[in-house]
């Protein structure tokens, strides 16, 4: 794994999070907010943990290990995207310095606990894509459920719409 | 450590080890019936046979291109009729098709990792980064399934 391959990784996961955020857009509202037994209830708040996580580990990659997150109440859809956008901007910026040497510095960090944890930055960021990848998978679940129009997000189809 | 030892670390963990994004795709199937491996608990959504079978078909295409061997994704039986696939059969079925993606992975250089994969114009690497999200896409699903029964 390259600087490229991490720059290809990050510009996948915007990618990704634009196409479900505009599928949440087209959604019905009341299946945004409605439980459907998921890790964290609903399509709501599975996006807003997706975000919080994106945010955390962003800040995480530049030595800094938030206890709590300093940032918009993701009340709605358009606070979600909102952080969605300006976590994105952030992780671009980041990653645009990055060098292949960087990925494997060993980053300290305390996570929410206090307990301190540490990995490469290679690994970090492949796992904040890991994450939201996951999470992705399942408020598509939700919004097949909720009737709304399913949506791709497959690496292999942003490849396509991209190269 | 190497390029191709990250991706086999990633990999595995998010196939049996302990992946940090949730749990790994092995671990939510231990304990999973046949009975509720077929069902459809969510409304619209796949049970959790297809998307096991589906998961296994897709590495062991990805492991064939990596090794080597151009695979159309047009000729590839995608969402196979489960009818006839036993849940245990399934479940061996997505383990082969692990190992030989992390066989194939292991016989990379980080020099063929960059290099275009067979049949296609994108890099190794980014094939094995769609099967690896693709893996763990659905294992966010299968979860949700799991949840739902």
């Amino acid at each position: 794994m390259t600087a490229d391959d991490v720059r290809e990784l990050i510009a996948y996961n915007r990618w990704a999070n634009r196409r479900i955020l505009d599928a949440c857009r087209a959604a019905d509202r009341s299946a945004f907010d409605r439980a459907a037994g998921g890790s964290f209830g609903t399509i709501k708040d599975t996006l807003a943990h997706l975000a919080w996580a994106e945010w955390l580990w962003l800040e995480r990659y530049q030595h800094r290990s938030p206890k709590k997150a300093s940032l918009p109440e993701a009340t709605d859809l358009a606070s979600i995207e909102g952080i969605l956008t300006d976590v994105g901007r952030g992780q671009e910026a980041f990653v645009s310095k990055v060098k292949d040497a960087d990925l494997d510095e060993r980053i300290a960090y305390q996570n929410i606990k206090g307990e301190t944890w540490e990995y490469t930055l290679g690994h970090m960021l492949q796992h904040t894509v890991n994450h939201s990848t996951y999470h992705r998978g399942q408020i598509v679940t939700m919004l097949r459920q909720s009737g709304a129009n399913a949506v791709s997000t497959d690496f292999l189809l942003y490849f396509d719409e991209t190269t | 450590m190497r390029s191709t030892e990250r991706l086999l670390d990633q990999l595995n963990r998010a196939f049996g080890g302990e992946a940090w994004h949730g749990p790994a795709l092995r671990n939510l199937l231990d304990g999973v019936t046949d009975d509720q491996a077929k069902s459809h608990p969510i409304r619209g959504a796949h049970s959790i046979l297809e998307l096991v079978v589906h998961v296994g078909t897709w590495n062991d295409v990805v492991a064939q291109r990596v090794g080597g061997t151009a695979v159309e994704s047009k000729d590839v039986d995608d969402w196979a009729d489960v009818a006839k696939i036993q849940w245990p059969e399934a479940i061996k079925r997505l383990e082969k098709a692990q190992s030989k993606l992390a066989d194939a992975i292991a016989r990379l250089s980080s020099e063929q990792l960059e290099e275009p994969v067979a049949g296609a114009k994108r890099s190794r690497f980014s094939e094995i980064a769609g099967a690896l999200q693709h893996t763990v896409y659905h294992s966010g699903q299968i979860a949700l399934l799991k949840k739902a029964l």
